[in-house]
């Protein structure tokens, strides 16, 4: 069976490496420039305008943040996997989320779901504190290392169940939640400020359809809001 | 000619084998419709067998024995070899738009996936090599071992896990072999076929999967709760309808259509997955209602407000979490229809003792059946309605259904739903919050012609439809709402941040208040719905198809529209897959990956071979052509048609595929087998089996809903066998024409022998891949309309051409 799985391996190797090979050499000026083409025409061009979000995008590496097997793709207009059955979002969707939550330099924001750690990195260039939270142990971890190399000091990284939110540190002025829910879980509504934002995004893997904002009201109830990034085939009819 | 006999049948056993339990396997780890893609494709290596054959006549006639008894053991070996290194390709079938790399592994898989498909197709072409005057025999041996083959592969999904089903088939396969090697008079060769079986049995130990889980995407539902911290399964059954789990684990919350303003906990969860999908909740109950807090906040309570103390049923039990809700609103009486028993079994015996066996204590009425199949024999009439919103939305994600047959969301079943409603009754249906909007309008039009059909008045008095921020529902009452219960349906949804969309008598500005949209396209399109006048033209300039499914055509989760296709690819990578018809873009990509494939691989090397072999080329008669490629095309369109038919009637996709594709294949073994008896006598007789084809396949395209209406209401075992007699007479002449067209080449010397099953074998792949297609276009009846005339052009040949 050894001998079996050896030839299995080295054939399989030779396949994966073949295409990676084609990929080609990157450098970190190629990168300045893709990101820079990145934000021109898959960001701007699309309708952002809030002019910290933009600065976030052209100042943070996405490509210090997707596996190096998708390096050559890190600024394309595409989400990229990063294992354990998730993904670093495309970089349109994560300009939009940041711009919806209408953030000030004051701002404390919790995040559920810190995957990569490229959202946090977003978002703490624009506020004060970036507290994540990412339920996968071995994603945290990455992400947690992964932030501390590249000195984004204001964010802190914990590996928990998001669910509950973090209470210690509530109550926050943002919240953005980049797991699955099937609802909006209780504790994190508790945990923001009144006049606070969340956003959500709905949909499958690989096909964002939607992000939900919601807005806690004076009086603690709460509104939410349908945000369509998607650009589809108008209606002609009379309605 | 018995061990002969045996290796064919064993061969054609194991290949049918192969496709049915390889679909059930890739269905598991990754999603049926992926399954669908790759094993069509990899059955290309069918018709490849007849180039093959073509290409090296030389070499095959010269080592016919020998390429017979190494064929069966290769089959044998790369039946699990193809699956574990397929496992081992980094192919991410959600990420083909993106990544260029993905189409060279998903050409490998097919690669793979299709050598055992080609070496078997191979073997049997090879016998009718090697008894050329004996074409019926061979065939029949074939179909034998085919519909044999199936009935093993549904047997073996009761019996054996996932894991192990590579390892049966690759033993039968092994057993081919072995009847070969004992057929032969050479010692050598029985020896060597001995050796071989023995070193296949070895080699299956080490080869097979030890774990499915560890091969499931992981992209699905499954692999997502396995990954939270301290999640396991804690049981898993398996039968035919599904491969189902139970997770354990404290972070498992699942809870659509709850309102924002639930303030309270959620109660500790078990998951419950099918076929490793979506997982639905196994809510945690232990008698006491008072933990159950949330459920009165879900938007599926909605219709509980409107009847008090309601007799209640509802479609498909699946984790008991509907019925639990039932039980929460005080139900007189709860009636629940589910057709996997595993699933019973798993919320009530296993998990039973540590959560409270709810069914026993709530006394539900469990009734193990198909609910149109229940509905129509049962004279009960009930209060509320409900289809378990939970299998609604697995059904709506991402629109990966789309080609699935849906025979509880079609006009005749709103319908039949709607008869079995109390004076007061209502029913409820509902589906995932789609953007673009598509589902929750679809159930508008399919709940409002439903009421039309019947011969409702004013279908629009008794419809309401409501979203939450995740769920959009519909609701169908028997009489008109009245204004209380109009008002008492506005309170319940004001107080939990839910939209009213459409209500009768609604007004613009009570629509969208919590959960905003650009504009409230639900309340539009039901105001365009209900007026004739404007009814007509939104039809024709909605982006998606929405007008509703029906029994011909029961595809409600296909909202796919042929003048959307330009956007469609103008848009393809760049936008979030906006129509999110992964479905039906499938079968298109299936389709034109055929004629890709198929061209390049099967019609270019016939080409290029039929210009530079002239003494082929002198044989190569056109006619030869038409007729195989007819044969294959109508066969399987035919085929396929009545497998998606017959869900209705046997209420089950599994059961229909096999008990169909079983009675064509047993049953056109037997015509094969009957079929020198025809060709013996004069050109009248001849044509029987074309012509009976032709009467048969009209008659069922016609006929087939009112035959299913008379028996509806016999149980499994009988219907399978109303299904077996209804297809046996079209099966049976069915079988004759393909051994009558291979027998007169072999009489009139012709070379194309390896052409005609080349040929055959494509067209019947391609018409596999079109059905679907074509019937989600036309419906069935035109489909099998289509089918015939493939027997007319036959049958035209047959007597212009061989007589």
């Amino acid at each position: 069976m050894k001998v079996v799985s050896v030839i299995i391996n080295l054939v399989f190797s030779l396949f994966l490496i073949v295409p990676s090979v084609i990929g080609g050499p990157v450098d970190s000026e190629k990168f300045a420039r893709e990101r820079s083409e990145m934000v021109r025409a898959q960001i701007t061009r699309r309708g952002i305008k809030d002019e910290k979000t933009l600065h976030a995008m052209r100042t943070v590496p996405r490509h210090t943040f997707v596996p190096e097997r998708y390096l050559s793709s890190a600024y394309a207009d595409r989400p990229l996997p990063i294992g354990e059955g998730q993904t670093i979002s495309q970089p349109y969707i994560v300009a939009l989320m940041t711009e919806t939550l209408h953030l000030k330099h004051t701002d404390k924001v919790l995040e559920i779901g810190t995957g990569s750690g490229y959202q946090a990195a977003i978002l703490s260039t624009i506020c004060k504190k970036v507290y994540s939270i990412e339920i996968i142990p071995s994603l945290g971890e990455k992400a947690k290392q992964r932030l501390k190399n590249l000195g984004y000091e204001n964010i802190t990284v914990k590996i928990a169940d998001g669910y509950f939110g973090w209470e210690e540190n509530a109550p926050y002025d943002a919240i953005i939640v980049t797991a699955a829910a099937t609802h909006v879980p209780p504790p994190l509504i508790k945990q923001l400020t009144v006049g606070g934002r969340m956003v959500i995004p709905v949909g499958g893997v690989f096909q964002v359809q939607r992000l939900m904002f919601i807005k806690k009201k004076q009086d603690g109830t709460l509104i939410s809001e349908n945000i369509c990034p998607v650009r589809f085939v108008p209606l002609t009819g009379s309605h | 000619m018995l061990f002969a006999f045996l290796t064919i049948f064993f061969t054609a056993f194991s290949l049918l084998s192969y496709e049915i339990l390889l679909t059930r396997l890739l269905a598991i780890i990754n999603w049926s419709h992926y399954a669908y893609m790759v094993v069509s494709m990899a059955m290309l290596g069918l018709a490849f067998s007849g180039v093959s054959l073509v290409l090296f006549p030389g070499f095959f006639n010269r080592w016919r024995d020998d390429a017979i008894l190494l064929g069966c053991f290769l089959f044998s070996i790369t039946i699990p070899l193809a699956f574990q290194l397929n496992q081992k390709l980094p192919l991410n079938y959600l990420y083909l738009l993106w990544d260029w790399r993905q189409f060279v592994y998903l050409g490998l898989s097919y690669f793979l996936y299709g050598t055992p498909f080609l070496i078997s197709s191979m073997i049997l072409a090879l016998f009718f090599l090697q008894y050329p005057t004996r074409a019926g025999q061979v065939y029949g041996g074939n179909l034998l071992g085919s519909g044999s083959g199936v009935f093993m592969a549904i047997a073996i999904m009761y019996i054996i896990p996932p894991e192990q089903y590579l390892a049966a088939i690759a033993i039968s396969a092994a057993l081919a072999g072995f009847f070969w090697g004992m057929h032969s008079s050479s010692t050598l060769r029985k020896s060597s076929a001995l050796i071989m079986f023995a070193l296949v049995l070895l080699l299956q130990y080490h080869m097979c999967p030890t774990s499915i889980v560890s091969n499931v995407s992981e992209y699905k539902g499954l692999s997502w709760l396995l990954r939270l911290p301290n999640t396991k399964i804690v049981h898993r059954l398996y039968n035919p309808l599904g491969l189902l789990h139970i997770v354990e684990g404290k972070s498992i919350r699942l809870a659509p259509g709850l309102s924002m303003n639930f303030k309270g906990e959620l109660p500790p969860q078990r998951a419950l997955t099918i076929d490793a999908g979506s997982p639905t909740p196994v809510i945690n109950f232990d008698g006491d209602f008072n933990e159950l807090a949330f459920m009165g906040e879900q938007i599926f309570s909605a219709g509980y407000q409107l009847v008090e103390t309601p007799n209640v049923l509802i479609i498909g039990a699946g984790g008991g979490s509907v019925v639990t809700l039932a039980g929460y609103h005080k139900s007189k009486s709860i009636t629940a229809v589910e057709m996997n028993s595993n699933v019973i079994r798993a919320v009530e015996d296993v998990l039973g003792d540590s959560f409270y066996h709810r069914y026993r204590k709530l006394n539900v009425k469990l009734i193990i059946k198909e609910a149109r199949g229940y509905l129509e024999e049962t004279g009960e009439k009930f209060d509320l309605i409900q289809l378990n919103p939970m299998g609604s939305l697995l059904a709506s994600a991402s629109g990966v259904y789309a080609q699935n047959e849906d025979y509880l969301n079609t006009l005749e079943a709103y319908q039949l739903f709607y008869r079995r409603l109390s004076d007061q009754g209502i029913f409820m249906v509902s589906r995932w919050l789609q953007t673009p909007a598509r589902d929750g309008i679809k159930l508008f039009t399919t709940g409002f012609h439903a009421l039309e059909r019947i011969g409702t008045k004013h279908p629009e008095t008794h419809l309401a439809l409501i979203r939450s921020w995740d769920i959009v529902m519909l609701l169908v009452k028997r009489s008109p709402f009245k204004q209380n219960e109009l008002k008492t349906l506005r309170q319940f949804c004001s107080m939990r941040n839910f939209d009213v969309c459409y209500l009768p008598g609604i007004k613009e500005d009570e629509v969208n208040q919590f959960n905003k949209l650009p504009q409230d396209i639900y309340y539009l399109s039901a105001k365009s719905i209900i007026h004739p006048t404007t009814r007509g033209e939104f039809y024709t300039t909605y982006p998606f198809q929405i007008k509703p499914a029906t029994d011909d055509k029961p595809y409600f989760s296909n909202f796919f529209r042929w003048a959307a296709l330009p956007h469609l690819i103008k848009t393809l990578g760049r936008e979030w897959l906006p129509f999110s018809e992964y479905g039906y873009l499938v079968l298109l990509a299936t389709f034109i990956q055929t004629v890709i494939i198929g061209g390049v691989l099967i019609l270019l090397p016939m080409g290029i071979l039929l210009k530079k072999d002239t003494s082929l080329h002198s044989s190569f008669n056109k006619h030869v052509w038409f007729y195989f490629i007819a044969l294959g095309f109508s066969y399987m369109l035919l085929e396929m048609a009545l497998i998606q038919k017959f869900i209705l009637f046997l209420h089950h996709p599994i059961y229909s595929l096999s008990a169909v594709i079983a009675s064509f294949l047993l049953v056109s073994g037997i015509g094969s087998l009957c079929s020198k008896r025809f060709l013996q006598k004069s050109v009248g007789y001849q044509i029987i089996p074309f012509i009976a084809t032709l009467i048969f396949g009209i008659f069922y395209a016609f006929s087939l809903d009112w035959i299913f209406a008379q028996f509806g209401w016999a149980p499994l075992y009988l219907r399978l066998w109303i299904a077996f007699l209804i297809i046996a007479p079209l099966a049976f002449f069915m079988g004759m024409p393909f051994p009558f067209g291979m027998q007169r080449i072999t009489e009139t010397g012709e070379k194309n022998t390896g052409g005609a099953w080349g040929y055959n074998g494509f067209f019947s792949v391609m018409g596999t891949v079109v059905t679907p297609i074509l019937a989600g276009i036309l419906g069935f009846k035109i489909v099998g309309i289509l089918g015939c005339l493939g027997y007319v052009i036959a049958v035209t040949v047959w007597v212009r051409k061989w007589q």
